[in-house]
């Protein structure tokens, strides 16, 4: 009895409530304490002034090309993407994109030409070195690729598995303090409160809000996202891209979409893809409807029944306006 | 139109052609060579011995005394099945990471090394052979090797279920979705981490209820290795069966019967709490405590329970124990070669008892499995309008008890226990077992067919009965053939089980290779039998390979840990 | 993790050695059940007689006892002759101690369903039989010795051969038709009759054996000389005008316990490598 009213003397009052309530008053209280965790990168820390000229290209490929069996899926892909950038690659289903993702993320080698990611050549590293090239690598994904069964926190704190080690990692799903970073990041996502929640009672779009997350929490220094809006309706995607994009603020920033309309405003440069090969790679104010047309295949006509013309997308503003309200 | 089907050859009927064809074949070949009688059935001996059991099992014996003497052994066979269970896990779990394909390890495009290909087959061998033996003859082997008492019971039902849960973990692994340990791999995880946080945490569902599935099966099991001196319920259930007394016979069975009852609905308890689990690992201090408390009070257990049992395991640890263990298996090496005749010949019939043991249990189980679907029979597909007519309702309630009664009681009673019952009735000989086989399996390939029919798509069969279709029917032509290629793939996996079952069913009167068996143990004649289990092995491990085969053939609907954790 | 294992470790080397515990079993020639009742006072008199915890191991395999008594684990085990001759072979200094003075003239007996036609052994060509357990001496090897001298060979002249496990479920196996002979120990037999477990209306004895030894009880050769002479002379005290003694004798379906040698046992060897039921390797 004694030792048991000792140990009930040392922690906080009991809180009666839901686990959520608990934790988000915790969270509240821990805001100050861990404000030093970056949520949103400062650029300074890694290409501060003057940095920028000598840092090498976040990626840099050149004639690369990838073949599975017979097919070649890329072909003579040249592309040069420095630190910081941010580039939206389109295409139509089949163009290449998820291809090249897989292989700017390392998941995929290429099977012609040279590949630099971060100033390093992944075929040429050791497996422990190539791991820490990855963990340098976010991605976000189309179908979110996180474990249904286990809750947000655990699915969070996996992300950082590059860095952690297994136990450093389990004992993170412990430590109070590990748990209110996770918080942290989980409230700039909005999910503050679902951070004991399973995945697989979450909906479609807090999904990809959790992997996004999981994507802060290794925060890296270039962040991919392969389609991460197809999954989702116009109302959540929007909410999620202008997370993405508050994720990738002074990262570099790499997103393959065919969803031209809401992404475009927010990326100054924009590569096109299709059967495989580079169609064209410019500044946005720079893309013609002649580019996307020459893109995806068709007519203006057969653009405008997929939607996907520069001036009648789902959003009012053309590509040539700059985005306002997001930074 | 119809000029051009006509001009078609009509297609032969399904008895000619290739997959119906060979099954016709192999039943009537198998029915032969286990010396298949079912005019038998009818004989009057058999009339006798059934209504001698039916006489005889009611009313169940209830005295006190007989129902105090029935505690130690209902424990004791608790006891085997959760220590053996626990050793299992003990073994298999480490076991199952290498048995998985390395390919589950191997996230982003390297090849896995040498090194673990190398322990991955040898690991899987490993596996093979420790399930391919059955576990009433490991025990037998442990009974000589290891001692006396509930010791050998563990150590079976260990080794064996290590085998089997090894490999159905392993194929656990390989089935889950792959994505998110990819993810994980691509932000620089190892592939350990990767495995640890993006594939176990999604397998752990699964193997749980697997592991809750395997204990239940466990204590069946346990109870039946009484039989070869492993202590428990199925000493007494021997005994009582050989002495005649069916009153004490029917009273153990419901015994075990409330035993495999009770522990179901432990189990469903620890599934549904299990779906609404947040995550492999402990979530806050209290989960952490938790956890480790039941880890710990888990383990306490199993050390209580080896106490309880007084069966010390921690001393097959021991140099002489290792040494005295080493010294029986090197006298069964090498093995004697000289009669493999007989050997080919007891391998053939005990091939022929599980081939038509299974196809006899498929045949009843595809009978019984629809009556016996509350969902399909009186739920979903009920017929509506037999609802108004009290009489025609209330028997399709009493045909589904019945069904659902006739599947229980065959899963229930072990298919040893069967055989010693059939033998009365049809006599000795391989046709006993394979009868013994077909009762046993009939229940739980009943109850694996009804779960596949509950599962698939019923609108094309309310589709039908909406234009007049009698139910049954319906079920027939629009919810069989969607769960088919599902129920081929239970069969197979049973079928894999059988074989091994059919090797045991010898020990008990039942013929195949376990009747030479043992009379070689009995005689010690270590390299004879060591012959007859490598002849069993290599039974064994053909019929796995073809049903394999058999499976991959059948396309998705056979593969896939489902049908594994449910048929195994 | 580490903590735990540790636990476990500390778990494994605090369990008590060996106490002094006097280990007996004996073949499952009978109902197990049966045995435990029929050992209990036996246990109960030699822990008086030696001063040491005596622990009755029911064991259900014969062959396992020959193990047990092989690997250390019981000290005192009632065997068949057969099973005494495996033990003697397997282990190459059990003692044999003493013996029933029924086991120095034991006979089998073979058994026919009441209504079956044969008069001799010779008519049982083609039947179906029963033995008992494989390793047993008076329901298979002794019969099989004996027939085989006949010249009725079980292999050869019956149309199926098979072991039912025990005495007990032979003679049942015969009642009930299941087989048309077997053979079975004529003290259980008796006992079955006696008992009216086995109705005498529905057999018939077709042919008893010579005699030949069979029971005793053997003893560990490593245990020591002292309390080894202490068990003997326990059983030879044992005296049938003595109540207490009585109950416990009356349980063993005997009067008293004689002394045995291993040469008693010389016949059951040579008949068991006859019948070939051992092989010298």
């Amino acid at each position: 009895m004694k030792w048991r009213e000792l140990v009930d003397n040392r922690r906080p009052p009991k809180t009666f409530g839901s686990r959520k309530r608990r934790y988000q008053a915790r969270a509240c209280t821990g805001k100050a304490n861990f404000a030093r965790f970056n949520l949103f990168r400062d650029v300074d820390r890694c290409y501060g002034d003057g940095m920028a000229g000598r840092a090498p290209a976040a990626f840099h490929l050149s004639g690369v090309g990838r073949a599975f069996g017979e097919r070649d899926a890329l072909r003579e892909v040249a592309l040069r993407v420095e630190p910081g950038e941010r580039v939206a690659i389109i295409g139509p289903s089949g163009a290449g994109k998820s291809t090249l993702l897989a292989l700017l993320n390392t998941s995929l080698r290429p099977t012609a030409g040279a590949i630099s990611i971060l100033g390093q050549d992944p075929g040429a590293l050791s497996p422990s070195r190539l791991r820490s090239l990855r963990s340098r690598i976010g991605t976000v994904y189309q179908q979110y690729l996180l474990v249904p069964q286990c809750t947000v926190l655990q699915n969070v704190v996996a992300g950082r598995l590059g860095r952690l080690s297994l136990w450093q990692a389990a004992a993170a799903l412990v430590r109070p303090s590990e748990t209110e970073r996770v918080a942290e990041v989980l409230a700039g996502v909005g999910l503050a409160t679902r951070i004991y929640d399973r995945v697989d009672r979450l909906s479609g779009g807090e999904q990809q809000r959790v992997a996004i997350a999981r994507v802060l929490y290794q925060d890296p220094e270039v962040i991919l996202a392969d389609e991460p809006l197809s999954s989702l309706d116009p109302a959540r995607a929007a909410d999620v891209l202008s997370l993405l994009m508050r994720a990738g603020a002074r990262r570099t920033l790499v997103v393959s979409t065919h969803q031209l309309g809401p992404v475009l405003p927010h990326f100054p440069r924009v590569v096109g893809l299709r059967n495989g090969r580079v169609v064209f790679d410019k500044a946005r104010e720079a893309v013609t409807d002649a580019d996307l047309a020459h893109t995806y295949g068709g007519s203006d006509g057969e653009l405008a029944t997929t939607g996907m013309t520069l001036r009648t997308g789902t959003q009012p503003t053309t590509l040539l306006e700059t985005p306002t309200g997001t930074a | 139109m119809s000029a051009n089907a006509r001009a078609l050859p009509p297609p032969a009927p399904w008895w000619l052609r290739w997959p119906g064809a060979a099954v016709v074949a192999a039943g009537a070949i198998s029915y032969r060579v286990c010396e298949g009688d079912l005019a038998q059935l009818t004989s009057a001996r058999a009339r006798d011995a059934v209504a001698g059991f039916v006489g005889g099992f009611w009313p169940p014996a209830h005295s006190t005394e007989f129902l105090s003497s029935l505690v130690r052994p209902a424990l004791e066979t608790l006891g085997i099945a959760y220590a053996g269970m626990t050793l299992a896990l003990f073994v298999a779990a480490p076991l199952s990471f290498l048995a998985a394909s390395p390919r589950v390890f191997v996230t982003g495009g390297d090849q896995p090394t040498r090194l673990h290909m190398a322990l991955h087959h040898g690991v899987r061998a490993l596996l093979s052979f420790m399930r391919a033996i059955p576990e009433l003859l490991w025990a037998l082997l442990f009974v000589r090797a290891a001692g006396l008492g509930a010791m050998p019971g563990v150590l079976a039902v260990g080794i064996a279920y290590a085998g089997v849960v090894g490999k159905v973990f392993a194929e656990i692994y390989e089935s889950v979705p792959r994505g998110p340990a990819v993810a994980l791999a691509t932000a620089g995880a190892t592939p350990v981490r990767a495995f640890a946080f993006g594939v176990f945490p999604q397998a752990m569902p699964l193997m749980t209820s697997y592991t809750l599935y395997r204990l239940d099966c466990a204590v069946r099991a346990s109870a039946v290795l009484g039989l070869v001196g492993a202590g428990g319920l199925g000493q007494q259930a021997d005994v009582a069966l050989r002495m005649f007394q069916y009153d004490e016979t029917a009273t153990i069975m419901l015994v075990l019967f409330g035993l495999v009852a009770a522990l179901d609905g432990v189990s469903f308890l620890v599934r549904r709490r299990l779906e609404r689990s947040r995550g492999l690992f402990p979530h806050g201090r209290v989960a952490l405590r938790n956890r480790c408390l039941a880890v710990v009070g888990g383990t306490a257990a199993f050390g209580a329970t080896l106490q309880a049992l007084d069966a010390p395991l921690w001393e097959m640890l021991l140099p002489s124990s290792v040494t005295h263990v080493a010294e029986f298996a090197a006298g069964m090496l090498p093995p004697d070669l000289g009669e493999l005749g007989k050997v080919g010949t007891a391998l053939v019939e005990t091939l022929a008892i599980s081939v038509f043991g299974t196809l006899l249990a498929a045949a009843l189980a595809m009978a019984l499995a629809y009556p016996a679907s509350r969902k399909l029979f009186l739920q979903e597909l009920g017929d509506e309008a037999a609802k108004r007519f009290m009489v025609r309702w209330q028997l399709r309630r009493v045909v589904h008890s019945v069904a659902r009664g006739v599947l229980n009681l065959g899963r229930t009673v072990p298919e040893t226990l069967w055989a010693l019952l059939l033998i009365f009735a049809v006599g000795l000989g391989p046709f006993a077992g394979a009868l013994a086989l077909a009762l046993h399996t009939a229940g739980v390939l009943g109850r694996l067919y009804a779960e596949a029919l509950e599962e698939v798509d019923l609108g094309p069969a309310r589709a039908m009965m909406n234009t007049g279709v009698r139910p049954g029917l319906a079920v027939l032509a629009a919810v069989l053939p969607q769960a088919f290629t599902q129920l081929i793939a239970f069969t197979l996996y049973r079928w894999e089980v059988n074989v091994r079952a059919s090797a045991v069913l010898g020990l008990v009167g039942g013929g195949g290779l376990g009747a030479q068996l043992h009379v070689a143990l009995g005689l010690f004649q270590y390299p004879q039998a060591m012959t007859l289990i490598l002849g069993l092995l290599v039974l064994v491990l053909a019929v796995e390979q073809l049903s394999a085969r058999l499976r991959r053939a059948l396309g998705s609907g056979g593969q896939g840990p489902r049908a594994a954790v449910a048929a195994w | 993790m580490l903590r735990l294992s540790t636990l476990a470790l500390a778990l494994l080397m605090a369990l008590p050695a060996h106490a002094d515990v006097l280990r007996v079993s004996a073949i499952p020639d009978e109902n197990p059940t049966e045995l435990q009742r029929k050992y209990q006072p036996l246990a109960a008199y030699l822990a008086k007689a030696t001063g040491m915890e005596v622990k009755f191991v029911p064991v259900t395999d014969y062959a396992a006892t020959v193990e047990g008594l092989a690997s250390g684990k019981l000290d005192l085990v009632w065997y068949g002759g057969f099973t005494y001759v495996q033990a003697r072979r397997r282990t190459g200094n059990a003692i044999p101690l003493v013996q029933r003075e029924e086991d120095a003239r034991f006979h089998s007996r073979i058994i026919v369903s009441a209504r079956s036609k044969a008069m001799s052994l010779a008519d049982l060509k083609g039947a179906t039989f029963a033995f008992g357990s494989v390793s047993s001496t008076s329901g298979h090897l002794m019969p099989r010795y004996f027939m085989t001298r006949e010249g009725v060979v079980p292999e050869r002249d019956f149309s199926k051969v098979s072991y039912s496990g025990a005495h007990d479920a032979t003679a049942k196996w015969v009642e009930t038709g299941v087989v048309d002979a077997g053979a079975l120990n004529e003290s259980v037999l008796q006992r079955l009759l006696d008992e009216k477990k086995v109705d005498a209306s529905k057999i018939r004895v077709l042919w008893t054996s010579p005699e030949f030894f069979d029971y005793n009880w053997t003893v560990r050769g490593d245990l020591p000389k002292p309390l080894v002479e202490k068990i003997r002379a326990a059983f030879l005290a044992l005296d049938y005008s003595n109540p207490e003694h009585k109950v416990l004798l009356d349980l063993q379906r005997t009067r008293k316990f004689i002394p045995t040698k291993p040469d008693n046992y010389a016949g059951i060897e040579e008949a068991a490598r006859a019948a070939g039921l051992i092989k010298d390797p």
